[in-house]
């Protein structure tokens, strides 16, 4: 195994030497892929209180993976799309679709440049993850057009993806008093994205 | 050297891995150049088109690298938060059938190139709605090329990269992958 760092990050060369995951059926690695989407989409949602099992579910989050943000950016993007104005209709999914990504990669580029000692995906798999509460207010804004109702509604919805998303980054190893510095875009993030849904 | 039927699938051991892997790159790159003359919705089309290309992206990744030329590659976040890059490459005892190879490596360089140039017809066309979806594909496209490239750096990719860019426009080119290249592997 030989190992080198190229710009901060570590890269190893492997070579095969036997077990059976390079010939599994194709099930066997999708039904894997799965699971575990399903595992980050409980864990980021529910984040244990206890201690003790605190490892394990960081573990679980550790193996990061883009296909939960891929899934709710687009529910989101596309519930925002269909409650806007028809002529503005793909200009409002691409525009959304556009600054969620842009967006959770800045905020991980400030963690980081802030001293985060989180991996880049891995925060971006916890954003992306915690954007679950946002779709179903979403798709309560196509149904429910009085915006006093959605407020209150989507007001718990964005405290709900802020406390997912900040207790599984757990302050992401920045520096003492750079904390709310480094947590404060992510505020922004979801204030913004539940802004929307609130108006659209 | 290279056979009449060379490039059959009757040659092929995995032939269904083959099959999928050219499907889900032509599926994606056909709905985007054809898809505005089956239905004027922006939208579905980009919907279609992102699930083709992160279905290819994953296909490639972890089945058909795996299966048709016995390479994987993944990102690990280590404890203490690096993010480590694994290249994993097969046992050399194992047999790699050369049409599976052949068909991997030409079809796995020349989807980037294809995208870059649709992302080029998308900025002289000033469309850049559909511009950021182009650019999607090449990112993606490109991750699972230079990966790739990386997890068989004393393998046979060489020779058959080696031989496209030979064919194609020399010099510039050549000197501007080369260094691409040597840049980020670092020799």
């Amino acid at each position: 195994m030989d190992t080198r760092t190229v710009v901060g990050d570590q890269i190893q060369d492997r070579r095969f030497a036997g077990g059976d995951t390079l010939d599994e059926p194709v099930w066997d690695t999708l039904m894997r892929d799965v699971r575990a989407v399903g595992r980050r989409v409980k864990e980021v949602l529910r984040p244990k209180v206890d201690a003790s099992i605190d490892a394990e579910s960081g573990q679980i989050v550790r193996e990061w993976d883009l296909w939960g943000p891929l899934i709710f950016c687009l529910f989101l993007s596309l519930a925002l799309s269909i409650s806007a104005p028809a002529q503005q209709s793909s200009l409002v999914f691409s525009g959304v679709f556009a600054f969620v990504w842009i967006a959770e990669a800045l905020v991980t580029l400030n963690i980081k440049l802030l001293g985060g000692s989180i991996s880049f995906f891995h925060a971006i798999c916890i954003l992306g993850y915690a954007l679950f509460p946002l779709v179903p207010g979403a798709i309560f804004s196509i149904i429910v057009k009085n915006m006093l109702i959605r407020f209150p509604i989507d007001t718990v919805l964005i405290g709900w993806s802020l406390f997912a998303s900040m207790r599984t980054l757990k302050g992401a190893g920045v520096r003492e008093g750079r904390v709310v510095l480094a947590m404060y875009p992510v505020w922004l993030f979801y204030g913004w994205l539940g802004w929307l849904c609130v108006i659209t | 050297m290279a056979e009449p039927n060379a490039w059959s699938f009757s040659l092929s051991s995995h032939p269904v891995a083959l099959g999928f892997f050219l499907a889900f790159r032509l599926a994606a790159l056909l709905t985007y150049i054809f898809g505005l003359i089956f239905t004027s919705n922006f939208i579905l089309i980009f919907i279609i088109v992102v699930l083709l290309l992160a279905a290819d992206f994953w296909n490639t990744k972890n089945v058909t690298g795996r299966l048709l030329v016995g390479l994987r590659w993944w990102n690990e976040s280590s404890p203490n938060g690096d993010s480590i890059w694994v290249f994993e490459s097969a046992d050399p005892q194992r047999v790699i059938n050369a049409t599976d190879s052949r068909f991997f490596w030409t079809v796995l360089y020349s989807t980037p190139v294809v995208w870059g140039l649709l992302a080029l017809l998308a900025i002289l066309r000033f469309e850049l709605i559909w511009l950021s979806l182009v650019i999607i594909a090449v990112i993606l496209s490109s991750t699972n090329a230079m990966a790739f490239t990386r997890c068989d750096r004393f393998g046979k990719a060489n020779g058959i990269a080696n031989s496209m860019l030979a064919r194609s426009s020399r010099g510039l080119m050549q000197r501007v992958a080369g260094g691409l290249i040597s840049r980020v592997y670092g020799g």
